[in-house]
């Protein structure tokens, strides 16, 4: 490569290449005569052409299913993104200060950043200097929230927490805290020599209680208590590291798909991504404990995915097991800590330290009275089985091209139900993949399609947990057996099969196995003609067998899934499968479905639920007059929650009702969450609790429900909307892109979507291929400027960013006076004209929908600050029953 | 950088000396620039390309031949960046002597990239001593991203010998990385 210039190929390379040129495009049939003609004599060219066009055919076959992810198809951004910053933080290239502080000995690396000890020659001291990544710095909004909690963990002045005494971003753009520097060691370097005296360990949780407590008491949760984050200075006593950081750094690392180290000190409710309070701080002091006293970690499995399990499920071995000497009333007290619900355990860091102290004889009276003065937890014992509801079903949330599988699950928004193992009270199962039999290929299209649409037929199944699709696929190719795949995904049940092409069809076997015996209790094949016709109604029967099959051996877990007929639960399928249209043709068949289950089974509490939310759905996209159904609706759902009061989807629908009629927000976030809390893989009422998040100005509480949506359902477009909506207004454009184009795929007449697509282009500064997509879905059979303004406009800016400014004016002179104000609105304001906006938006009504838009979209960004338009806000509060209401509703 | 351009279209070895100086720019803008990216983004080579063009060039004085002769430019220096970064992953994984707290997971895969990059650089280089264009025509289409047409007004061929480069160089670095070629069904 060295300074030449492209020229001609040279010797044998140049016969290469010419005869390659002259035998690639020749049909199959045709080359082997060419080439042996060609290469007569030479037996060696032959083979090196004959091995190239076969790489290449492998090439161009791959290209063909699958454009620019081949060989050489793209450059990865991320990847190099990732390369670019690693090699620049870490390694050759290190500065040796930064601004003020001349960089020492580096003293450790943590997740986040690398900590070095510095000498800051201003002030003429030691501090440590922690380093944190640069997106932290360019990144807007992690930037805004990093300096708030930063701040508030510097105004922390208590012995037992380290003094920060600097925040700020050097000169290349790295963030960096500025921290007292503290000779010793960290609990984590102390404990690679094993356990610590039982004085000692009580010693370091003292301090580290002493610490937290006055951390929580001005608001702020650790987050991140873990050995490493605990100093024990010489002469100085213990000091808490890291304050408040690992919570900012931690959810924008997530957000952008990064994990923030080892879980093993998360809490239960972390390791599911849920909001957390003191309590989980005193759950990762539980374990830091625990670690101090036996020498090694309660939950030590290997590989993050058995790790969250155990963290979730598992009680770890009883501390005296493993040392006798551990005083009881200290070990009862980390098994408190220890408590899988935040609501046994102690409550605040005060009551733990009481009861140090007290198993010390300190103040409070020795012995076993000090660890009774705490509110009773269950009574046999710290780890109990099953209570109440079903357990949270854990979802890998996979992100990006680098492929983590270990991402935080998400989970329900507050207060999970308690845990506990897989029992046959509650019928859980795992749909493997569909081997496909064919020789040579990948598991096909077919077994993949079935496979899918099995997971979601059977999800449908009310008593019955199925693991979701991202959960088995982290095991693929995984070489495990039948009963450590059942274990490692909690489930009772397995069902596994394959297919075959067969004669021109395809012959499917499934096969429902207890991978505890490893026998089959159901199985069946298939022949099916290869129309869409057949392959569609053929999960439908498999989900229809492997139900009936389960209920005739477990008991019912509720009133609302009595045995069916199958008659009933095929014309339920039915229903739920039209639902998923979101097509005026498509709900009214649901209605009609429901309709007949009833007819049939007039207590069939799923149905009712069903049909309930068809009835609302045909109002929510403007089919019928809510007037017309939504009473209607009302009735039915009331019906389902009386039939069956723990049926997950009653209250989805319930909470789809709210928003529909009330405008209730807050008991529609209440019947949401019961729902999730009843069944964590409900994707409809993660979505529209999502959906309602937004509405209710709570965006960042939004992600998780819509992520968990996606997970569960990743082919449904109005998830994929709702998602990319949700990016788009976190200003995340690129991503929101993504998910819309996809939304787009799977539901290409759908008007609002391709405008959202339109609309994201346009705010990436695509005009012209905004215009194309817009165009496009102008020309969708039925659109008209007074049905969709929305588009019109949309295509008019797109025009005008192009400096067609007369056809964008004709656009804009076809949208009449019956446009709704506020889309005029959006118009003017997008053209830079605030105060025709403000104008137009004081005369509009309150549209309850569009909340979000208006708390969020981009477009009202210059008038958002604007006395005026904060006041509608306020009214937009007041209409879904939020805020401080003054504002009564027009 | 203009002037360059303007004395590249008569004089081969002025494209050779665009290089550095796009190198120069590529490098100051790769971490601003591709930080910003979120994992999994197919990248878009183009659009940091051509924002570095804008930086470097008048436009207004420029025509496409012009264009595509410094897109190949930085199709070159963008590897070099890329390698360069790649061979710094590597020296730091060997010798650095930092023990991660736990391996996360996002250092794996960077290092397998770093690590592809670098093995693609070498058999790039192998490549060059049998056939020097089709590794510039890999480069400009990998490294530059760039269209058949532009690369091959960039290298002064026709689309055509592009066209067949391209499909031959591919097949040849496939089974160079270690493809295997899979027999039609």
């Amino acid at each position: 490569m060295s300074g030449s210039e492209a020229g001609p190929p040279t010797g044998d390379w140049g016969r290469l290449e010419e005869l390659f040129r002259r035998v690639v495009e020749l049909p199959e049939e045709e080359r082997a005569g060419v080439l042996s003609d060609l290469t007569r004599g030479d037996p060696s060219l032959a083979a090196e052409l004959r091995d190239l066009l076969q790489a290449h055919d492998t090439l161009a076959r791959a290209d063909a299913t699958a454009p620019d992810k081949g060989f050489l198809g793209a450059l990865d951004a991320g990847r190099a993104a990732a390369l670019v910053e690693e090699s620049r933080s870490g390694g050759a290239g290190e500065p040796d200060s930064i601004g003020r502080y001349r960089l020492g000995e580096r003293l450790g690396q943590g997740g986040m950043g690398i900590v070095y000890r510095a000498f800051d020659s201003r002030l003429e001291r030691d501090v440590a200097l922690k380093l944190l990544p640069r997106w932290l710095a360019t990144d807007e909004r992690a930037r805004k929230r990093f300096s708030r909690e930063a701040r508030a963990a510097s105004a922390l002045d208590h012995p037992n927490i380290a003094t920060i005494f600097e925040v700020d971003v050097a000169d290349d753009g790295r963030p960096y805290i500025a921290m007292a520097y503290y000779p010793g060691r960290t609990v984590a370097q102390r404990l690679e020599e094993g356990a610590l005296d039982v004085d000692e360990a009580v010693r370091v949780a003292e301090g580290m209680l002493r610490g937290l407590e006055a951390a929580h008491r001005a608001g702020i949760v650790h987050r991140d208590v873990k050995p490493a984050n605990v100093m024990q200075a010489e002469e100085r006593g213990v000091k808490l590291l890291d304050f408040g950081v690992a919570k900012v750094a931690g959810s924008v690392l997530t957000r952008l798909g990064t994990a923030p180290g080892t879980p093993a000190y998360m809490s239960p409710e972390q390791t599911r991504g849920e909001e957390v309070d003191e309590r989980s701080d005193l759950w990762s002091l539980g374990v830091v404990l625990y670690e101090m006293l036996a020498g090694r970690r309660p939950f030590s499995a290997q590989g993050p995915d058995a790790l969250i399990h155990q963290i979730r499920h598992d009680a770890p071995t009883p501390l005296r097991d493993l040392r006798p000497e551990v005083p009881a009333p200290l070990a009862s007290l980390v098994e408190r800590c220890l408590e899988k619900e935040p609501g046994s355990r102690p409550s605040a860091a005060a009551e733990v330290l009481a009861a140090l102290s007290g198993g010390r004889g300190g103040r409070l009276p020795a012995g076993p009275e000090a660890v009774q003065a705490f509110p009773p937890g269950n009574a046999g014992g710290v780890y109990s089985a099953v209570r109440g509801w079903g357990r949270p079903v854990w979802i890998l949330l996979g992100v990006a091209a680098v492929g983590l599988s270990w991402l935080l699950a998400s989970g329900v928004a507050d207060g999970a139900g308690p845990v506990g193992p897989a029992s046959d009270e509650e019928p859980s199962i795992a749909i493997l993949p569909f081997e496909s039999l064919d020789p040579g290929q990948e598991p096909s299209t077919y077994s993949r399609g079935i496979h899918d649409d099995l997971i979601t037929r059977l999800s449908s199944v009310s008593g019955l947990r199925v693991t979701s699709r991202r959960a088995v696929e982290g095991l693929r190719g995984d070489e495990r057996t039948m009963a450590e795949v059942a274990d490692a995904l909690g489930v009772r049940w397995v069902l596994e099969g394959s297919v075959a092409s067969s004669d021109g069809g395809l012959r499917v076997n499934a096969r429902l196995v207890d991978p505890r015996t490893e026998s089959q209790a159901w199985a069946r094949g298939y022949r099916r003609s290869l129309t869409a016709e057949s392959l569609q109604e053929l999960p439908g029967e498999i989900a229809t067998e492997v139900a009936l099959t389960l209920d005739a051996r477990s008991p019912s877990p509720d009133p609302g899934s009595a045995p069916l007929d199958l008659a009933t639960y095929r014309s339920w399928v039915e229903g739920r499968a039209n639902l998923e249209q979101r097509t005026e043709a498509g709900l009214r068949r649901g209605v009609e479905g429901f309709r007949e289950a009833l007819a049939r089974t007039s207590d069939h509490a799923p149905s009712w639920a069903g049909l309930s939310e068809a009835l609302a759905l045909l109002a929510n996209y403007g089919y019928e007059a809510p007037d017309a159904v939504l009473p209607e609706a009302r009735e039915a759902v009331d019906r389902a929650l009386a039939l069956a009061p723990e049926l997950a989807d009653a209250h989805a629908s319930l909470g789809l009702l709210l928003q529909l009629g009330e405008r209730d927000g807050p008991a529609s976030l209440e019947a949401l969450r019961r729902a999730l809390a009843l069944e964590p893989s409900n994707a409809r009422a993660a979505l529209w609790l999502g959906n309602l998040l937004v509405s209710l100005g709570r965006l960042e509480d939004a992600r998780v429900p819509l992520l968990r949506a996606m997970e569960v359902d990743p082919t449904s477009p109005v998830i994929r909307t709702s998602l990319a909506r949700w990016y788009q207004f976190a200003d995340s454009q690129e991503v929101a892109l993504e998910h819309a184009r996809l939304a787009a795929r799977l539901a290409p007449s759908s008007p609002f979507v391709h405008m959202v697509v339109g609309e994201l282009l346009r705010e990436l500064d695509r005009p012209g291929e905004a215009q194309v997509v817009l165009e496009r879905a102008r020309s969708l059979p039925g659109m008209n400027p007074r049905g969709f303004p929305g588009l019109w406009v949309e295509l008019a800016l797109a025009y005008e960013s192009q400096g067609e400014v007369e056809r964008a004016e004709a656009l804009l002179a076809e949208i009449d006076d019956r446009t709704p104000s506020s889309v005029r609105a959006a118009a003017e304001a997008s053209r830079g004209h605030g105060e025709e906006a403000l104008a137009l938006l004081a005369a509009s009504p309150v549209v309850p929908e569009f909340a979000g838009v208006f708390r969020y979209h981009h477009v009202w960004e210059p008038i958002r600050q604007e006395p005026a338009f904060q006041e509608m806000l306020a009214q937009y509060d007041s209409a879904w029953g939020i805020g401080g209401g003054s504002a009564a509703p027009p | 950088m203009t002037a360059l351009l303007d004395a590249s279209h008569a004089d081969p070895s002025a494209r050779e000396e665009m290089v550095e100086p796009v190198y120069r720019e590529l490098k100051r803008m790769a971490s601003r620039q591709l930080a910003r990216e979120a994992p999994g983004h197919t990248f878009q080579t183009t659009a940091l390309v051509h924002e570095a063009y804008l930086r470097l060039v008048d436009a207004t004085r420029v025509d496409e031949r012009g264009r595509a002769y410094f897109y190949a430019a930085a199709a070159q220096a963008m590897r070099r960046v890329l390698v360069d970064h790649a061979r710094r992953r590597g020296a730091q994984k060997r010798g650095g002597g930092q023990v991660a707290e736990s391996l996360t997971p996002e250092q794996t895969p960077v290092d397998a990239f770093a690590g592809e990059l670098l093995d693609l650089h070498d058999a790039l280089e192998r490549l060059a001593e049998r056939s020097p264009r089709q590794a510039r025509v890999v480069e400009c289409r990998y490294f530059g991203g760039m269209s058949i047409p532009e690369t091959a007004r960039a290298l002064e061929v026709s689309p055509r010998t592009v066209k067949y480069d391209w499909a031959m160089a591919r097949a040849w670095l496939f089974r160079a990385l270690g493809g295997e070629a899979v027999p039609a069904p």
